[in-house]
């Protein structure tokens, strides 16, 4: 349940984040023969990866659905739900649901006019507080008529590992690894908690997201930092606002807004499985069919309208912090969709990951004005239009004005000059090793096959990404740099200690 | 299913047999319901070969041939622990530039190159106490790897540009480790709990960087990086009877030599209560750490302890503090044991400012009933279920079998000690869990450390009992190096001090000052504004200071009397920061009554002729054993324009400039009356003297403390 907005900070701090990568062509080709899939009639998809080097097996729920989807009101909602998709069902988490249901359905109507009072430009303080004791009381009955926990329990005693769920701009991913004959187990619960859920014990699990978002973000200065780039550089599009959302929509969201979110997004149609282990596939579809196929169909939701617009001109924040300086620049690209995006990738590695990258030569080694250098792709998520990012800790003693122009010197070098064939090497072969490794993991992979098929829509990139980055050349490369590290598609944000 | 109007009898009747059977095999259960699990496949475990060379090496080996890839780990008998406490820095150091130093044939930048054109990674580090590599490379460069790999271990250089590197690092990292509160409380809550010298906990300084040469680094290593004192591991797509050939004839030459260990650092703890407390004005959540020493993963209650965690994490403080209660995020409880020291127990939790205390009052509630009564039924069988089912995720991957048995023999441990622990697990009880958590939790004498802002306390910490104020100021680094003195800057030097302590008045009226008392005005500027304030100051040379302000909230006053310090306000007596007592004894030290009665103690050395404070200037640079400062002697009238230092903020170093004006006469001497402080370039403050007088008769009871 810990969320993406915190893992978005700790990207700045780790400079390796490249996510694919490619292995020789043979242990390829036999590891993508072993995949299967199928589609439930109410078009909820499995993928599956049968593989026996252990008895244990990694399951990953893909809901093609992230804070992106929120509007004005309701940001944070995504994750919200996500926190809520672990608070269990009509039969998990409750000793009487008759009677919890009705109590929960008061709360609503209570909160509906509580929270709309609270809101009012004249707020009538009587009327609230006796809205207020109401709520509280009927709250505090449908409390003792909870099993708390026991969604995690019932996991944690099957021998679950992992159990965690993450929520990003793009996506809410639902994970959990288990030894692999407790198959059916997962079914069974999974397959209630899209079926029957409750959001049950909802305003404390709000105040916890609300906890959330003081640790992730308040009360981080490079979380504050983030927080404000993003909001500058997306004018439009909803990659505007972060992942957790603002304090006073957290306020204020409702069971109601929840359970709407709920319908619109979570039909079967709109999540995909990805099953990584020691499993039968055949058997694996087979109590799909008999537990997934339970769930009623839905619409599709609409595809998202708005898109980010041109932007004028380049833009310059500050956020100031108890805190030294760090800077990061922002430039605009297309989505992980386009035909660019492996130049982009290329781009990103050979500027800026690892000790022989252009930046780190040049900030770390040889000027030694950054103890930390690094460029990736991505930010904040991939599947609209989004940043390549560059990231500068200026060193004791330095700033980021100084960063910030041999950043410049750098990128305009990239634009200037080809690449040169052992920089080429050396991104392909890194990409190469990092596939390698991510296959090695069961719960690595069925991330990898789920982001692939629901975002690219085809989950055998996950092995056919190697044939792209080997097709990648250096004119590529220098004719993307020309044309998005350019000073009018730039962002720059700046951390600087706070005037005392 | 459309099927059987087509097929013949018998087949249809089979087929409806395949359907009942197979939907007897997957009635739907509720996810609450009995399953019959099938039986779990086996764990098949890996062949992990031994090897040990003539020069006593050990390596154990693991053939993986799943994927094209070869990793290595090995663990090497040094640590931080051994550095020594002047030189804290020197370990980690060591580590870094073993691998970024380059060797006798390649440098650290060639070695970058070549490795991450191969996609493969070497990495080379020494923490508290351990030191590793760590390889992964293709198959296909194997030779390539393992040779840069051994030329890193057997003969690095250690280059001074990469020292230089090394050291940036650090001391920006000193420059940044305020900026965070988790760090801040982790850092601080291993101190209060080891001591702050302790190896287990103390952390490096910008004076305990500057003092690490290449030649300490070059002696760390070479006392401690021999086959010897090295246990590996390697896995991946080798064949293993190769890869032992391949690492013998590249390691048999590298001779064993024997290191004489100091002993392990004693972990000598007082149980007691405490609650320490660190003020950071610009958060709205509390970090709150608590806890005591821990113990040793062999301690026959281990397994016992490792049930209890479970418990007292997910069954107690996750459910009362999280999902009951909504208060924070991530709350935990867990009784740490290591594998050669003692670990910590710990609990803790982030929440809102407001429900800090309340907050710290659930977690202790939870660990004392740890210790009052019974775990139930439930929780015992769920934690052990847990523990026992998941079991098999300790032997899915072969890189976690062969490392596991790699770091228990580094630290002598039963190779099966994983095997051991989990027949434990299978036998504890809940007395057992009673006892170990009676004889190893002691709720009663819990350290308590809130990093958080005050100001937004719902109930404030001292309702827990005596606040101690942890300091968390950076110390500065040693001045920058002087120019260096010469026989002509000393004895000009010396000349103009010397016309300075004239101007003033004279060495005898100067020596006849014991103490002045000053009534004055006080402007604070802050960032909601000006401040203004007023209230008295009484010096006694050499050491004793006594200030009283008048502020919107009552008065403050603040107290040294040499060694100890401390502030009385409207709430009481309150302990006075390390770094403010310092502080205000610096600016004794930098008086002109005292520094110029007291030539003797002092270099002086004349820099040159310098504008400050719009005054052309002579600059004198004054150093004694306090500490250096800048003094600046107006060119005509040989008056002390004022001074500059270095002084401490939480946000580390500042510039600190005095200019002190409206000069008078007081008992024969010229005092200033007007003094402006800028930091950082900033206007911070500024004194005016309402009136002044030395040698008043002093109240004995003004420095004592109460």
């Amino acid at each position: 349940m810990r969320e993406r907005s915190i893992r978005v900070a700790a990207w700045l701090l780790l400079v390796l984040s490249a996510c694919s990568g490619a292995a020789r062509g043979q242990s390829f080709d036999t590891v993508k023969k072993q995949v299967r899939t199928h589609t439930l009639p109410n078009g909820m998809k499995f993928i599956v990866l049968e593989r026996h080097d252990a008895p244990v097996v990694s399951l990953h729920t893909y809901a093609d659905v992230g804070s992106a989807q929120e509007s004005y009101g309701i940001t944070g909602i995504s994750h919200i739900m996500e926190h809520m998709a672990f608070k269990g069902t009509t039969t998990v988490g409750t000793k009487d649901y008759a009677a919890e249901s009705v109590l929960l359905d008061r709360m609503d109507s209570i909160y509906a006019r509580l929270s709309s009072d609270e809101r009012a430009v004249n707020p009538d303080s009587s009327e609230i507080k006796a809205l207020q004791a109401e709520f509280d009381s009927t709250n505090g009955a449908a409390g003792k008529l909870v099993v708390t926990q026991e969604y995690w329990d019932l996991t944690r005693e099957k021998g679950g590992r992992g159990l965690n769920a993450y929520t990003s701009n793009d996506a809410t991913q639902y994970i959990v690894s288990l030894p692999s004959n407790r198959l059916e187990f997962w079914m069974a619960m999974e397959s209630d908690r899209f079926l029957n859920p409750v959001f049950r014990e909802f305003f404390q699990e709000r105040n916890v997201i609300m906890e959330e978002r003081r640790l992730g973000l308040e009360t981080q200065p490079v979380g504050k930092l983030l927080e404000e780039f993003l909001a500058a550089s997306f004018k439009a599009h909803p990659y505007h606002h972060s992942v957790v959302g603002h304090m006073s929509d957290l306020k204020n969201i409702s069971r109601t807004d929840v359970k709407n979110y709920f319908r619109e997004y979570y039909s079967p149609s709109n999540l995909t499985v990805a099953i990584v282990g020691d499993v039968d596939p055949g058997q694996v579809f087979k109590m799909a069919d008999l537990y997934f196929g339970r769930i009623p169909s839905g619409p599709k939701p609409e595809p998202l309208r708005t898109v980010e617009p041109q932007q004028w001109g380049e833009k310059h924040i500050y956020v100031e912090a108890q805190s030294q300086p760090i800077v990061i620049l922002g430039f605009h690209r297309p989505s992980v969709t386009s035909s660019e995006d492996r130049a982009l990738d290329a781009l990103a590695n050979i500027a800026g990951i690892g000790r022989s990258s252009r930046l780190y030569t040049s900030l770390v080694k040889e000027k030694k004005i950054a103890v930390q250098v690094g460029a990736f792709n991505g930010l904040p998520d991939n599947k609209y239009p989004n940043l390549l990012a560059v990231f500068a800790v200026p060193a004791k003693g330095h700033t980021n004005e100084e960063c910030i122009q041999a950043i410049e010197e750098e990128l305009a070098r990239m634009g200037a000059e080809t690449i040169t064939s052992d920089e080429l090497t050396k991104y392909k072969r890194a990409t190469k090793k990092n596939l390698i490794d991510g296959m090695k993991s069961n719960s690595r992979m069925a991330a990898s096959l789920a982001f692939n098929d629901v975002v690219l829509g085809n989950w055998e990139e996950s092995f056919d990404v190697i044939k792209s980055v080997d097709a990648v050349t250096a004119a590529d490369v220098q004719k993307v740099a020309q044309k998005y590290l350019v000073k009018k598609n730039r962002i720059i944000g700046e951390l600087i200690p706070e005037d005392k | 299913m459309k099927r059987d109007i087509v097929l013949p009898h018998c087949l249809s009747i089979l087929v409806l047999l395949t359907f009942v059977l197979t939907n007897t095999c997957f009635a739907q259960k509720g996810p609450k319901e009995e399953f019959s699990f099938p039986a779990l496949h086996k764990v098949q475990t890996p062949k992990v070969q031994k090897l040990t060379l003539k020069n006593g090496m050990t390596i154990y080996l693991v053939e993986d041939h799943q994927y094209p890839t070869i990793d290595l780990r090995a663990l090497v008998r040094v640590g931080s622990v051994y550095e020594p406490e002047d030189e804290t820095g020197l370990a980690s150091i060591t580590g870094t530039v073993l691998r970024t130093g380059g060797t006798q044939k390649m440098t650290g930048d060639e070695i970058d190159k070549i490795l991450e054109t191969m996609g493969g990674t070497i990495e080379t580090g020494v923490e508290e106490g351990l030191g590793y590599v760590y390889m992964s490379i293709l198959k296909e460069d194997q030779d390539k790897g393992i040779s840069i790999l051994s030329d890193i271990l057997m003969h690095p250089v250690f280059n001074e540009d990469k020292i230089d590197l090394a050291k940036i690092e650090m001391r920006s990292s000193i420059s940044r480790r305020n900026d965070n509160i988790w760090s801040i409380a982790s850092r601080e809550f291993n101190s209060v709990i080891y001591g702050k010298t302790s190896p287990y906990a103390r952390y490096p300084e910008y004076a305990t960087v500057d003092a690490i040469t290449r030649d300490d680094i070059i002696s760390f290593y070479e006392k401690y990086f021999h086959p010897n004192n090295i246990v590996f591991a390697a896995w991946g797509d080798f064949d293993a009877k190769d890869m032992q050939k391949r690492l013998q004839a590249t390691f048999a030459n590298w001779p064993s030599v024997r290191t004489e260990y100091a002993e392990s650092p004693k972990v000598d703890y007082q149980y007691r209560y405490t609650v320490n407390f660190i003020q950071k004005s610009d958060v709205n959540q509390s970090n709150i750490q608590m806890g005591h020493i821990g113990g040793l993963m062999n301690d026959p209650d281990y397994p016992a302890l490792v049930v209890m965690n479970q418990i007292l994490s997910m069954d107690r403080m996750f459910k009362v503090l999280r999902s009951k209660e909504g208060l924070t995020y991530a709350p935990w409880g867990n009784y740490g044991a290591d594998y050669d020291h003692p670990g910590v127990f710990s609990c803790g939790t982030q929440t809102k400012s407001q429900s800090t205390v309340y907050a710290i009052r659930l977690m202790l509630n939870e660990v004392k009933r740890m210790t009052t009564e019974p775990v139930t039924d439930d929780e015992l069988a769920l934690a052990k279920d847990s523990y026992l089912n998941s079991f098999v995720f300790n032997f899915d991957s072969k890189s976690k079998i062969v490392t596991r048995m790699m770091t228990y023999a580094y630290y002598n441990y039963p190779l099966d000690f994983i095997e051991r622990l989990r027949e434990g697990v299978e036998k504890v009880t809940k007395d057992d869990i009673l006892r170990a958590a009676k004889s190893h939790l002691q709720p009663d004498k819990m350290q308590i450390l809130v990093v958080g802002n005050k100001d937004e306390f719902g109930e404030p910490l001292s309702s827990l009992g005596d606040v101690d104020v942890i300091d968390i100021a950076i110390p500065s680094p040693p001045s920058e190096a002087a120019p260096e003195a010469t026989d002509e800057s000393r004895s000009k030097g010396k000349d103009l001090f010397d016309k300075v302590r004239e101007a003033v008045g004279g060495m005898d009226a100067l020596t006849k000052i014991t103490n002045i008392w000053t009534k004055l005005d006080f402007l604070q500027s802050t960032e909601a504004g000006d401040m203004q304030m007023s209230g008295e100051a009484t010096i006694v040379y050499p050491n004793h200071v006594f200030q009283s302000i008048s502020t919107p909230m009552g008065e403050m006053k603040m107290v040294v009397a040499g060694e100890k310090g401390w502030m009385v306000g409207p709430q009481g007596k309150m302990p006075m920061q390390e770094s403010m007592r310092k502080n205000l004894l610096d600016n004794l030290f930098r008086d002109p009554v005292n520094f110029l009665t007291h030539a003797d103690e002092l270099q002086i050395q004349y820099v040159g002729e310098k504008p400050f404070n719009n005054v052309t200037s002579y600059e004198l640079l004054v150093t004694g054993k306090e500490g250096t400062f800048h003094l600046y002697l107006d060119e005509k009238t040989y008056l002390p324009a004022g001074v500059s230092f270095q002084s401490t903020g939480q946000q580390g170093p500042m510039n600190v400039e005095e200019m002190w004006s409206d000069y008078r006469t007081v008992a024969g001497a010229m005092l200033p009356f007007k003094t402006i402080a800028n930091a950082n370039g900033k206007k911070m403050a500024e004194v005016t003297a309402k009136e002044m007088k030395v040698n008043i008769e002093i109240d004995p009871t003004l420095f004592e403390e109460k």
